[in-house]
């Protein structure tokens, strides 16, 4: 007979997001630049070193990631999305634990669009690394309105 | 002999439908779900149980040719919790989308459903169209 010991999760937020607004000059997939970071001590997410915005995640914790983009679109009319993608720009799916954001209502005449949020729910067994990429519109990602809420829990 | 706990049971939830659904009329709806990466049972296409309490967020993406109100929400026991803000109002393109968010905490073993309900004047010509891939349940176990 063996009792299995209980493990509670270390839990740490961490907040990933833009210090400036960036620019989107295509409707294909761009990728969101995110250079700056901040959360409790001893989280496990950085911002790849040369990676544009690239996301590395540690190995075996797990991750509850919800972001939101904020893009002051060209047009008023088109649709944008927020998609998480691997580093071989292979779209990731629901499958994967990867749930795109549509864009909220487009009001008559006004451009600035908030989309819903888009979401990472993964426990990866290896450090891995994710890329958010916009695509479908132009305009100005809003730093104010741009940033990913990410709750990890480890087991130190 | 063993006790549950997260040895055997990952922290995270996170279900969803991957099909598209719709239908025509007015009435609430429990809306399927097919799909859990983690934990969660799926009984009957639509009912999710859980090992432990947990804090859930729900949304829905899709389209309705009528311009008035739309909402949904968690089902828990059959009872419903606190809507979704409905966004389809005045809204000549009537698409609902991302307000559409609900929250919820549950507790262990609630059978948890997500519902989706139509204002009773908009017509019975109404069309509900909900994107594959939702709706889709996520969050966090609690212990």
């Amino acid at each position: 007979m063996s009792y299995k010991n209980l493990t509670p999760y270390v839990t740490r937020v961490v907040e990933v997001y833009l210090s400036s607004d960036q620019s989107i000059t295509s409707n294909n997939a761009t990728l969101v630049n995110f250079d700056s970071i901040r959360g409790d001590s001893g989280h496990g997410v950085s911002l790849v070193s040369g990676g544009n915005g690239r996301i590395r995640l540690s190995g075996d914790n797990h991750y509850y990631i919800r972001g939101i983009t904020a893009l002051d679109k060209d047009s008023s009319s088109a649709f944008f999305y927020a998609r998480w993608y691997n580093t071989s720009g292979t779209q990731l799916n629901e499958s994967d634990g990867a749930f795109k954001s549509y864009p909220t209502l487009t009001w008559a005449g006004l451009n600035y669009i908030e989309s819903m949020y888009n979401q990472l729910i993964v426990n990866p067994t290896s450090d891995t690394d994710y890329d958010l990429k916009i695509d479908g519109e132009t305009g100005s990602l809003k730093a104010d309105g741009t940033f990913l809420q990410i709750i990890e829990m480890s087991k130190t | 002999m063993s006790y549950k706990n997260f040895e055997t049971s990952s922290p995270l939830v996170a279900c969803y439908n991957s099909t598209s659904q719709s239908t025509t009329g007015v009435f609430d709806k429990i809306m399927s779900i097919d799909s859990s990466l983690f934990s969660g049972e799926i009984s009957g296409g639509d009912t999710i149980t859980l090992d432990y309490k947990a804090a859930l967020m729900g949304d829905i993406y899709g389209q309705t040719n009528n311009s008035l109100g739309f909402w949904s929400s968690f089902h828990l026991n059959g009872t419903r919790q606190y809507q979704g803000l409905d966004v389809c109002s005045g809204i000549s393109t009537a698409s609902f989308k991302a307000p559409e968010q609900f929250f919820t905490n549950s507790d262990v073993n609630d059978q948890i459903e997500s519902e989706w309900r139509v204002h009773p004047l908009a017509g019975s010509g109404t069309s509900i169209y909900i994107t594959a891939g939702y709706p889709r349940l996520t969050g966090i176990l609690l212990k």
